[in-house]
């Protein structure tokens, strides 16, 4: 059956399975199934460092198994409903919903529509309140999930944090509960009591006649008010049976995560913010990784992970063992987000490797106030020292990401941008000529949950174009390509990354009238998402343009991601007073992180995480 | 907002010119990887060899690439009991233990029959394939005397004008014989011995079109490969 269709879309080999590395149990021989979904296609999907440790956790297990789930690509789905094909896994071609436990993973908003769809598609019912015990638990987990609030209808249990423990944690109570006969409503409670759990039925939002939150109401007393986000006092030890797919993908890769969380404090960013504090992996056991990943994958390229690689604090003595170690395998080493210094420089170089593909920067702001408001400082003479560097070194092409939109930003500091693009460009044609070339993307800032830009409202369309048409005008010379994010995307994120419970109604309307693939660039689906807000009756402008004031209260504020509030609003004030927060290795700013991880965890039995400062005793 | 920022560098010594020994695979392609394309092919066997850890030779300059060679390329969705490879190593090696390292490392799908030491002065073995034979299991409910009008009618057409991917083709002269017979359990089978030099490689698929038979109603499994001699 399978076959007669799959003749009929395109790469097949999305939906079969049955690639190298892939774990096989047997369907009886386990308790318990746990299907694990990316609510985009295969070729994005596959590479999901989150989705790839889970796998391997709970298929370590003897009493369970986790397969993998991906949302078909339009042309596969047109023929699973016609031929009334339900959604399956890979590894079984078992229908999703013969699964105990599915598992969506939610890194960002753009993935709401398909996630819907992806139930749909399964043949679950989409609304958590429709599923019966014979329908699996829904859970999510991902970055998205700190605002759990616009997908809470449609799921029964987010995960907000880090998964390595509690994805075992929860598939427990759900054993204990399946044969108990007990209806769903005890699981979910007992659900409840898991640290990093948070279960969106049992809280109830209370709103003002002004639309905000009057306050978030708790079902029964014995509930958390507050949900406390998962994290791993130690990382564990990296996976590194990675799937090797027998078709092309992208990210076509072995990743290793050699840090978690980041001292930096960038104002906009999300991750930096939520995954504190920082946790090390020792220089050996990366090292070791990789020797067994590339064992087990045959994999050409290994990228080694983490938020900021520059301040990992062994990175030199892990680049010289790598280069040493895997010299002459014609193995391919990615560094991501590289600090602007040549510091840098030296550490791509000292892989002794020959120039590969590009060598890209952030710099994300082209004016000195511009990098105060968003705390990132560093010079526009560092970085033009840093990419003639770069270029003279023999790299030929350099990547540079900027913001616009960012709080406080005028016309002169968006021209800022192409300015000092064309400085870099100068420097590029005197090193080496034509040769040399530049390509600058230029994303919008949208604020997000739990940053100190929470307050902030997002740019309107007309000020986006404005800015973007700016930037086509002056962006001009030989060697620069310059692009740009479609204001609409940006304003989709925006809705949806500040929502509260009500967007779920609009999600859902949405997607009822045909939004999906909301990620992708060629969707442009906002006409859909303007009518669903119309028939929700909400203002969207609301959620985008607003600003907020200081004690309002938020539709995620009953997510506790270990910084407290307080600490956001001093930093939203510092930003608009231009003022720099130094790094919290130099010193301590009382984000709240240290006191928050130790009511969880026994600070004794866990050493390796630690905020720098903390480890000389000073304050947390 | 989703973006890559990341610099890279490969790891690449010189290495000074060595000794290169070939080795043809012959395998089969089955059921599990028959949705993997010739290119992607290319990159399952290349993982293959690292994973056995085993001195693959690579090309010189840039971008070096690992010396493999596939025979004859299988249209996707169709299995194959008679593909060849041809590997270049810096070692010889011992072949038993050359075909343990690799059925280890082999992903699902592909099985490996045997394999033998070839002289690297032979022509590249897409060179020396002429044509291939494929066989077809048709659905049962086919009209096998209906069949076999439209097969005489095919051979003795002067030419076959088909259109694909827009471009227009004779496809006549790509058909050296077809047969209709039947398997053990009395379906009909249909043999195919079809043209497979560079430019000119038929299509089992495109043949079955024209007999009015829909593609995605059969199983096509290639069975021979037809060499010239040196």
């Amino acid at each position: 059956m399978l076959d007669r269709i799959l003749l009929k879309v395109e790469k097949p080999g999305r939906y079969v399975g049955g690639e190298y590395n892939q774990v096989n149990k047997d369907w009886g021989s386990v308790s318990t199934h746990i299907a694990l979904a990316f609510p985009d296609i295969y070729d994005i999907g596959l590479s999901n460092l989150g989705l790839a440790i889970l796998y391997d956790i709970i298929n370590k297990q003897s009493d369970m198994l986790a397969e993998r789930v991906y949302h078909p690509w339009k042309d596969m789905e047109e023929q699973m409903r016609t031929g009334d094909i339900p959604l399956y896994a890979l590894e079984s071609k078992q229908p999703v919903r013969n699964f105990d436990i599915l598992g969506l993973s939610l890194p960002y908003e753009t993935l709401y529509t398909n996630a819907l769809n992806l139930l749909d598609l399964a043949g679950i019912p989409i609304s958590a309140s429709e599923r019966t015990i014979n329908d699996p638990l829904v859970i999510a987990g991902g970055h998205a999930c700190f605002n759990p609030e616009p997908m809470s209808p449609f799921i029964d249990a987010f995960v907000i944090g880090e998964g390595e423990e509690v994805i075992l944690e929860i598939a427990k109570v759900y054993q204990e509960w399946k044969f108990s006969g007990f209806p769903k409503i005890k699981l979910l409670k007992k659900l409840s009591t898991i640290w990093g759990v948070y279960i969106p039925s049992f809280y109830h939002p209370v709103y003002r006649s002004d639309g905000t939150l009057e306050s978030h109401q708790t079902s029964s007393p014995d509930l958390p008010s507050v949900i406390q986000k998962r994290i791993v006092p130690v990382l564990p030890p990296p996976p590194t049976n990675f799937l090797v797919p027998s078709i092309n993908i992208v990210h076509n890769r072995v990743t290793v995560e050699i840090m978690r969380g980041c001292t930096r404090g960038c104002r906009f960013c999300h991750a930096g913010m939520v995954n504190r504090p920082i946790r090390e992996r020792p220089v050996d056991e990366i090292v070791e990784a990789i020797d067994k990943a590339i064992a087990s994958t045959g994999y050409e390229e290994v990228g080694l992970l983490s938020l900021s690689s520059s301040d990992y604090r062994h990175i030199v003595e892990l680049i010289n063992e790598v280069s040493e170690k895997f010299v002459n395998k014609k193995l391919t080493i990615a560094l991501p987000s590289l600090r602007i210094e040549s510091f840098s420089l030296d550490l791509l170089e000292s892989l002794k490797g020959s120039r590969q593909g590009g060598f890209t920067l952030a710099p994300e702001a082209a004016t000195e106030k511009m990098r105060n408001t968003i705390n990132k400082p560093i010079s526009s003479e560092q970085l033009l020292a840093v990419t003639r560097e770069i270029y003279e070194r023999g790299w030929q092409t350099i990547k540079l990401y900027f913001m616009i939109g960012l709080p406080g930003e005028t016309n002169e500091d968006v021209l800022a941008i192409s300015n000092l693009c064309k400085q870099v460009m100068r420097i590029g044609h005197q090193v080496m000529g034509r040769r040399a070339s530049l390509n600058v993307s230029v994303g919008t800032f949208v604020p997000k949950p739990h940053t100190p830009f929470q307050w902030e409202p997002v740019n309107t369309p007309e000020q986006i174009q404005e800015k973007q048409e700016l930037l086509r005008k002056t962006m001009k010379g030989p060697g620069i390509k310059f692009n740009w994010t479609d204001p609409k995307e940006t304003i989709l994120e925006a809705l949806l990354s500040r929502g509260d419970r009500r967007l779920g109604e609009v999600i859902f309307t949405a997607w009822k009238n045909g939004a999906k693939f909301d990620a992708w660039h060629e969707s442009d689906h906002s006409d859909i998402w303007f009518q669903a807000f119309k028939e929700c009756k909400l203002d969207p402008d609301f959620y985008t343009y607003r600003v907020r004031c200081e004690d309002e209260i938020f539709p995620w504020d009953m997510i506790d991601p270990g910084i407290s509030k307080k600490f956001l609003w001093h930093e939203y004030q510092n930003s608009q007073k231009e003022l720099i927060t130094s790094d919290c290795r130099q010193s301590c700013h009382a984000c709240g992180i240290i006191p928050s991880v130790t009511r969880q965890v026994n600070y004794e039995k866990t050493r390796d995480w630690f905020c720098p400062v903390n480890e000389k005793g000073t304050k947390g | 907002m989703r973006r890559q920022e990341i610099g890279s560098a490969r790891l690449t010594k010189k290495v000074q010119k060595v000794n290169m020994v070939r080795y043809r695979i012959a395998y089969q392609k089955n059921e599990a990887i028959k949705y993997t394309s010739n290119l992607d092919l290319y990159r399952v066997w290349e993982r293959t060899l690292r994973r056995a850890g085993l001195p693959v030779v690579y090309s010189q300059g840039f971008h070096p690439q690992p010396k493999i060679n596939l025979a004859c390329p299988l249209p996707l969705g169709m299995t194959s009991k008679v593909e060849l490879v041809d590997i270049w190593l810096h070692e010889t090696q011992n072949i038993d233990h050359l075909k343990q390292l690799l059925d280890h490392s082999i992903p699902p799908g592909i099985d490996i029959d045997t394999i033998e030491e070839i002289s690297p002065e032979e022509p590249p073995i897409q060179t020396m394939i002429i044509s291939s034979v494929y066989c077809v299991e048709l659905s049962t409910g086919i009209n096998t005397d209906d069949l076999k009008d439209k097969i005489s009618t095919v051979l003795s057409s002067p030419q076959l004008i088909r259109i694909r991917r827009n471009k227009t083709y004779d496809l006549r002269p790509l058909i050296i014989e077809i047969s209709i017979s039947e398997n053990d359990m009395h379906q009909p089978i249909l043999q195919m011995h079809l043209t497979a030099t560079e430019g000119k490689t038929g299509r089992p698929d495109e043949v079955l079109l024209e007999l009015g038979i829909d593609p995605s109603d059969t199983l096509i499994s290639r069975t021979r490969l037809i060499m010239r001699g040196i």
